[in-house]
């Protein structure tokens, strides 16, 4: 039933497909544009003649996120089931509280398999049958809907309390069993084999009902602090100075260092270097020196120079070349990509070893600075991975793309760069070859 | 006139159609100096065409009938604006009226019934039957339309109505007339008290040179009223989740902006794949919740509290991982009493097994042939050996972002996407004690059958018994072409999806199962993707070649929206959606049946959209 691709039967046609393609995707990654954006998300009321009402305004819940997942639980065990969204757009987590003014009882049924059953009883199948002859039917599931698993205890709603007179339990290992007739507003535990039902109590948390809707909304951070994956050396990138024009970054040797880009134009770059004077004597006893590279033109650098004094970062202090930006945004593009924002001031916090750990994009608190220079001699000397600077860890090796940065760099006739990361890239050959022997 | 399309060309216009919301705004420029670190020259497309494509441009070149769509849409936000903002604009609404109106049935019917009655929401609509009989036409039937135009505005007008529209299929008449479908959803006050879903029968007075068509006519096909005092979901987040730290920097902000602020090592993308696992991690009773992340940011596990707000123990735990997840599952994968955790990343997934207080232990990495972009995950056991098996949808032959690993072909019934893998639960007969049986893994995909269209995009599964021989049949969600029904005999699949009556073609993204009807079996329901654009253009049967109907309804099937699937008794199932009336989503990821009123039927939630920028030029 495989049928072939008739548009890939030429290679202009195919080559057009994947223009429209590249099209689309550039319109949407590169020049903010939508595709099917601002959709609400829908609600339908079963109207249980076969038909559905589309009530989604009526719900609050017609969020024009960009929804991608939904779970369904019973979050304050108040007997209705609550909603858990996960949005691609801010805010990307939202929990909603049911607030259904029905009275209908409902029961809630737990299942445990046994024997040659899983015990999750995924796959259970349970029978309600209510006096009117009517029956409801549930399974256990384990993950449905899209990346998303709801609650695995049972809820029925019992409708207009019409009087339950069977309860079945077909178990994943095909046992069909009886159980007595639970009390409903109650949660019941059913394990396999017992043919008893057992109540868990589950008080609902009273004080949810009154509580008024407290939404999250989307926020936009003004300042980003970056820590890299892998720290990216550094020490052959040139770093100007007012004194020393042939200086690299790895000649600062001998502890962590924060390269500060601002301009006299810029007042939050300004406001930040107060703070740092503020903090000199702290950041100092960290063993941080700060680097300050003015992003002026040069006929401001006079200005800047000047300025830089009064902050009291003049020693080691430097104007941003046209070479050093070259080499910055080809960093960039490796590191963050080429649509990533470039704002002032931004700060890389680099290790004792010259390595680029931290961006930080947007003003940085001189605590932060104290808390990561912490964090970073810490971190075992060794380590490729800047673990400490954040929560969480990763699994995998994460290998940068150093052959692609060289590559940018030959391009751009920055030879001596490029070699210097060819070498990593080599590095990173030799550290596959080992992965794959060990 | 517009010349038919070359069949070649047809997948490719399609695509334009469904993103002609999108639009080509750039940033402003200001004249004082950027607070930048440096210039860079824009990125630019590197398509054979793309430099020069106009995606708006060539979507109108190709489909004239979108600028009467476009025409048609000003009109009718003319007559809301006039209905709902403030008081009636009596002459505002009648500048949509046509020199030659020919009558109109009246706007809201005589009586309706009480067909749903919950707490205090009620639904009522006009009873099925005969069509809605014509007003008059000239002066005095317009005069008529617009008292019942006034009227509803008195219901439903006020600080926070709202109407939405859409415009499902445009019909050329004759040289001054055009038919239009249209569906309206109109709502007085924020989240209620009243809604009215309303289907009409436009047929406009305009040519594609009059940006303002007016109303030659207008049939009633379809009148329902909601009242619902107050909205059914009150949402806590702030309440359980605002008091951690961490929680506007990685839950507040959008995917664009951490994509855009995150080591691009880290793999991360911007679409927002990430998902969630609810189980009870801790063993007290009470459900928690796992959460994914995009790459960098450590995945959550949010345990309920007493008090009902969450904390948060990834890190105590040892599942705060950085990688970019996109599934979990919390399920007992060695029958040991406890919760153990799934999750998925890239091709990967990462297996660890409860301590039985909520820690994670003894984690097991498994990684399954080929690189391919993992999805959503369930769990069941297909061989009813008492064990967990593991089934992972993958989407693309790659890794990284929306279509890595290569594009759809052809885009209607694309056949190039990722394979998924059935992973067989070998724990129990595990030869290593000292691992306690946990971890062994196989994969069965080939042996059970399972290899049978194992090429499609997968974004989703679900595991149910459907044809009630007590196993579980498996269905799988796919994008860009037809879905998977695997029906279990022994362990052993057969994809039965066209038999079965799930042969449609659709751009798929999630399936969830319950007995909607109350009649004993299990029915399916599909998110795909609605679009009005999709369908406005693939109906003009005209506008494709003969020999190309199939494509032209496959396209159509693509843009209908959700699938309703009512199970016949035996596996088999039956399209019910228009008369269940629950084809639009609109770009519909993982829907789920969920009982709102407790009333016994279950109802559906629906998340949509898919790519939302910052420009707010839209449908």
């Amino acid at each position: 039933m495989t049928s072939q691709s008739p548009e890939s039967e030429t290679a202009a046609e195919a080559d057009e497909y994947l223009a429209a393609w590249e099209a689309l995707s550039h319109l949407i990654m590169e020049e903010g544009g939508s595709w099917s954006g601002r959709e609400k998300n829908c609600a339908y009321l079963n109207l249980g003649n076969g038909r559905f009402a589309n009530v989604s305004p009526t719900t609050s819940a017609d969020y024009p996120d960009d929804a991608r997942a939904v779970a369904v639980l019973d979050w304050d065990q108040d007997g209705r089931l609550d909603l858990v969204l996960k949005n691609r757009t801010g805010p990307r987590l939202r929990l909603l509280h049911n607030r259904s003014t029905d009275n209908n009882p409902w029961l809630r049924l737990r299942l445990r398999g046994t024997g040659a059953s899983n015990r999750d009883a995924i796959g259970s199948l349970v029978t309600l049958t209510l006096a009117d002859g009517k029956r409801l039917v549930q399974s256990v599931h384990g993950g449905d809907g899209y990346l998303s698993q709801s609650t695995k205890t049972l809820h029925f709603g019992l409708g207009d309390g019409s009087e339950i007179q069977g309860l079945q339990v077909r178990w994943p290992d095909g046992q069909v069993e009886e159980f007595p007739l639970p009390d409903t507003r109650k949660q019941w535990l059913l394990v396999q084999g017992s043919g008893v039902l057992s109540e868990q109590a589950r008080p609902a948390l009273a004080r949810f009902a009154g509580l008024d809707p407290s939404p999250a909304s989307l926020q936009v951070e003004s300042s980003h602090r970056i820590v890299l994956a892998d720290r990216l050396p550094m020490a052959e990138v040139p770093l100007p100075a007012y004194e020393n024009a042939a200086r690299k970054v790895g000649d600062l040797s001998g502890g962590p260092v924060l390269i500060n880009m601002w301009g006299t134009w810029c007042v939050g770059c300004q406001k930040e270097l107060a703070e740092f004077k503020q903090s000199a004597a702290e950041l100092s006893a960290a063993g941080l020196r700060i680097i300050a590279i003015s992003n002026d033109e040069a006929d401001q650098q006079d200005l800047a120079q000047k300025r830089i004094t009064t902050f009291g970062l003049q020693d080691a202090a430097g104007p941003a070349t046209a070479e050093y930006l070259k080499v910055l945004a080809l960093l960039y593009d490796e590191l963050l990509g080429a649509n990533a924002p470039s704002v002032l001031p931004t700060s890389l916090l680099l290790d004792d070893r010259g390595q680029l750990c931290v961006i930080y994009q947007g003003p940085v608190e001189p605590a932060q600075l104290l808390s990561d220079v912490a964090a970073l001699r810490r971190a075992p000397a060794t380590a490729r991975f800047t673990g400490t600077l954040q929560e969480g860890r990763w699994l995998s090796v994460r290998v940068r793309d150093f052959a692609g940065l060289a590559n940018g760099l030959r391009q751009a006739g920055l030879n001596d760069l490029a070699a210097y990361y060819t070498t990593f890239a080599e590095r990173d050959a030799e550290r596959h070859r080992e992965a794959a022997g060990g | 006139m517009p010349t038919p399309l070359s069949p070649r060309s047809v997948p490719l216009c399609f695509l334009l159609l469904l993103a002609i919301a999108s639009s080509c705004g750039k940033e402003e420029e200001t004249t004082a100096r950027a607070e930048v670190l440096f210039e860079r020259e824009a990125a630019r497309p590197v398509g054979v065409v793309g430099e020069n494509l106009d995606l708006k441009k060539s979507s109108h070149d190709d489909w004239p009938t979108e600028i009467l769509h476009d025409n048609a849409k000003h009109s009718l936000k003319e007559l809301f604006h006039a209905m709902l903002d403030g008081d009636f604009d009596r002459s505002r609404a009648a500048t949509v009226l046509a020199e030659d109106f020919a009558g109109a049935s009246a706007l809201q019917p005589a009586t309706l019934e009480v067909v749903r009655e919950t707490g205090r929401l009620q639904v009522r609509r006009e009873s099925a039957g005969a069509l809605a009989p014509s007003g008059e036409g000239g002066e005095g039937g317009r005069n008529a339309f617009l008292q019942q135009v006034e009227a509803m505005s008195k219901q439903f007008g006020g600080k926070h109505a709202h109407a939405d529209f859409k415009i499902i299929s445009v019909d050329p008449q004759d040289a001054a007339h055009f038919a239009t479908h249209v569906l309206v959803q109109m709502h007085g006050l924020e989240g209620g008290p009243l809604l009215a879903n309303m289907d009409w029968s436009v047929v406009w007075s305009g040519t594609p040179e009059v940006e303002l068509p007016t109303i030659h006519s207008l049939q009633r096909n379809f009148y329902e009223e909601i009242e619902a005092p107050q909205p059914l979901f009150a949402e806590l987040t702030e309440e359980v989740f605002g008091a951690f730290p961490f929680f506007a920097r990685d839950f507040l902000q959008g995917s664009a902006d951490l994509y855009r602020r995150s080591d691009r090592l880290s793999g991360n993308s911007m679409m927002g794949w990430q998902g969630l696992a609810v189980g009870d991690v801790n063993g007290d009773g009470l459900d928690d919740l796992y959460i994914c992340q995009p790459g960098g940011l450590p995945n959550r596990l949010f345990l309920r509290q007493a008090d009902g707000r969450a904390t948060e123990t990834a890190e105590a735990a040892g599942v705060a991982f950085l990688e970019n997840s996109r599934a979990a599952l919390l399920v007992d994968l060695d029958n040991d009493g406890d919760q153990d955790l799934v999750v998925s990343m890239g091709s990967h997934l990462v297996i660890g097994y409860n301590d039985g207080r909520g820690g994670f232990a003894g984690l097991t990495p498994v990684t399954p042939d080929g690189v391919s972009f993992v999805h959503s995950l369930t769990a069941a056991d297909y061989d009813q050996d008492g064990d967990l098996d593991v089934y992972a949808c993958r989407y693309n032959t790659g890794e990284s972002g929306a279509l890595g690993g290569g594009l759809p072909v052809p885009y209607h019934d694309a056949d190039n996407g990722g394979r998924n893998v059935l992973l067989r639960n070998d724990g129990r007969s595990a030869a290593d004690p000292g691992q306690a049986g946990r971890g062994i893994f196989t994969d069965v995909t080939s042996s059970v059958g399972l290899e049978q269209n194992n090429s499609k995009f997968s974004l989703a599964s679900v595991w149910e018994d459907f044809d009630n021989d007590g196993d579980l049949d498996l269905f799988v969600a796919n994008d860009f072409g037809r879905n998977n029904f695997y029906r279990n005999d022994d362990g052993r699949f057969t994809d039965v999806a066209e038999a079965a009556g799930l042969g449609d073609l659709a751009a798929s993204m999630g399936a969830t199962v319950s007995d909607y009807d109350r009649d004993g079996d299990l029915d399916l329901y599909l998110s795909n993707m609605f679009s009005s654009a999709g369908l406005r253009i693939a109906s003009q049967e005209d506008r494709f070649k003969s020999d190309n109907e199939q494509e032209r309804e496959a396209f159509l099937s693509h843009a209908r929206g959700n699938f309703l699937f009512s199970n016949n008794g035996d596996g088999t199932f039956s399209d019910v959606t228009d008369e269940a009336g629950v084809s639009l989503g609109r770009w519909a990821w993982g829907a789920r049946f969920v009982d709102f009123d407790n009333d016994s039927y279950e109802d559906l939630y629906i998340p949509n959209g898919f790519i939302t920028g910052p420009d707010k030029d839209d449908l």
